[in-house]
């Protein structure tokens, strides 16, 4: 019976951790893609590499698997010459609408602009990423944990009532 | 070597129904027929191939070039933003992209271009032996000797230099040669099959006085090869190379040795500084050989 209650109570909780995994992963995209574009930036300026070589430096270093995916799909579509298209997003399943047009918009003008133009056209960018970023963060700080302790306040729940 | 910056259909139609061998450039102007040059000849590109007939032409859109230009630089223009500046992007297999649009200035300099509306895709050759017929007359007992190859654009002269640093390491002239490549043309990129010989160490996209400085100060050049002389500028660096003690081949714009002799910047070039000038032009096709001249501007003739 105590096997049970345990089992029933991990498993409203993993539901519950599933659902805050959510918030989580958001907070860690947007984290990491705050720190993309400053990297992104910089390498812009100074050692104007091509951006798929910048990219594959920064996905080394990024913490959001999210990011990563979304990185490596750009890569593949940048070395096979193709246009940057909205495909870019398949694995990447974290992003609002609104967010994923601001994203394919910021990520299909990059390397079309002289050193000058795209550093300003990343620091316009880098604002509104920023807000969504304080977003991300203060939704995980609120929903996280909430679903994880309501996971575990249905488990027993349902455990209660099982007994 | 075209399928990276063409579009599928039109890399197909060169790749399959044209020998690129052959193939010397490419125009794409916006709204016009495209236009291939074939062993200096130009033709309309059409689906079948080549064609006379400009109905049957394929013709460019402003979107075609945006889309070469963009796959030329890796989708990175600021990366290429320095060439784009100075008119071209040279890919890393060499192939040369020269672009006309809009030109945006700043203080008198030119910021970048935008709006490309017309691209001239130059594509590289190997002509192996192409030098062969002078170099006994820039390399002899004496030693090497300061030379100048001299035609009118697309006639051949990068072509030249190219064989003649592969001339020279398959002769065994164990010599070090710096080549002050400009626009990346003389040995292409890092992904070039141009052979340029055992012996040459190459800088690219820097101007000719950075080029000559650094090679002249670390690596210890026997001879400096460049490509295109044409102002007072370049006739310093020569200059400076020669107070070196350095050996220097490059190659100038002129029809004739007479049009070159009226150019400013050989005014300004020491009396006799080439011992000897190479004359190419598009006669029987680009690359013809019209003769080598010696200092005193007397051909010299061969028995």
């Amino acid at each position: 019976m105590i096997i049970l209650i345990v089992i029933i109570i991990v498993c409203f909780s993993l539901i519950g951790y599933k659902f805050s995994s959510y918030y989580i992963n958001r907070k860690k995209f947007f984290s990491a893609l705050v720190l993309l574009l400053s990297n992104l930036e910089t390498d812009v300026v100074f050692s104007r590499d091509k951006l798929s070589n910048i990219l594959k430096k920064n996905i080394e270093i990024c913490a959001s698997k999210d990011l990563c995916a979304l990185c490596q799909n750009i890569i593949l579509t940048l070395e096979s010459k193709q246009m940057i298209t909205e495909k870019i997003f398949y694995d990447v399943k974290i992003l609002k609408p609104d967010e994923q047009k601001l994203l394919y918009k910021f990520f299909s003008s990059l390397g079309r602009y002289d050193v000058a133009a795209q550093s300003k056209e990343i620091k316009t960018y880098q604002a509104t990423i920023d807000g969504y970023n304080i977003q991300a963060k203060e939704e995980c700080k609120k929903y996280s944990g909430l679903f994880i302790k309501l996971g575990i306040i249905v488990g027993i729940l349902v455990c209660l009532l099982i007994i | 070597m075209l399928q990276e910056i063409l579009s599928e259909p039109l890399a197909n139609i060169i790749n399959y129904k044209i020998a690129i061998s052959n193939l010397s450039e490419i125009r794409l102007r916006t709204n016009k027929p495209i236009i291939v040059y074939i062993k200096g000849q130009p033709y309309y590109l059409c689906d079948k191939g080549l064609c006379c007939d400009i109905n049957n032409a394929i013709f460019c859109t402003q979107d075609m070039i945006s889309d070469i230009v963009y796959k030329a630089s890796d989708y990175s223009i600021y990366s290429v933003n320095e060439q784009i500046r100075n008119g071209f992007i040279t890919m890393s297999n060499g192939v040369r992209i020269g672009l006309c649009g809009n030109v945006v200035e700043e203080n008198g300099q030119v910021k970048t271009i935008t709006n490309w509306t017309s691209i001239n895709i130059r594509i590289p050759h190997q002509i192996k032996n192409m030098s062969l017929c002078a170099f006994d007359d820039i390399v002899d007992e004496t030693g090497l000797k300061n030379a100048l190859i001299v035609s009118p654009p697309g006639a051949g002269k990068t072509t030249f230099l190219r064989d003649f640093l592969y001339q020279l390491s398959e002769h065994n002239y164990c010599l070090n040669i710096s080549v002050v490549d400009e626009r990346g043309e003389i040995a292409g990129g890092t992904d070039s099959k141009l052979d340029i010989g055992n012996f040459c160490d190459v800088i690219s996209f820097c101007s000719k006085k950075v080029g000559f400085m650094q090679c002249i100060r670390s690596m210890n050049p026997g001879l400096i090869i460049t490509d295109e002389i044409g102002n007072k500028d370049d006739a310093e660096c020569l200059i400076d190379a020669m107070n070196c003690g350095v050996k220097v081949m490059a190659t100038a714009h002129a029809s004739s040795i007479e049009e070159l002799r009226r150019k400013e910047f050989f005014k300004n070039l020491p009396p006799e500084y080439f011992q000897r000038y190479v004359l190419l032009s598009k006669r029987e096709g680009p690359g013809t050989y019209e003769g080598t001249y010696n200092e005193k501007f007397s051909k010299i003739v061969k028995w």
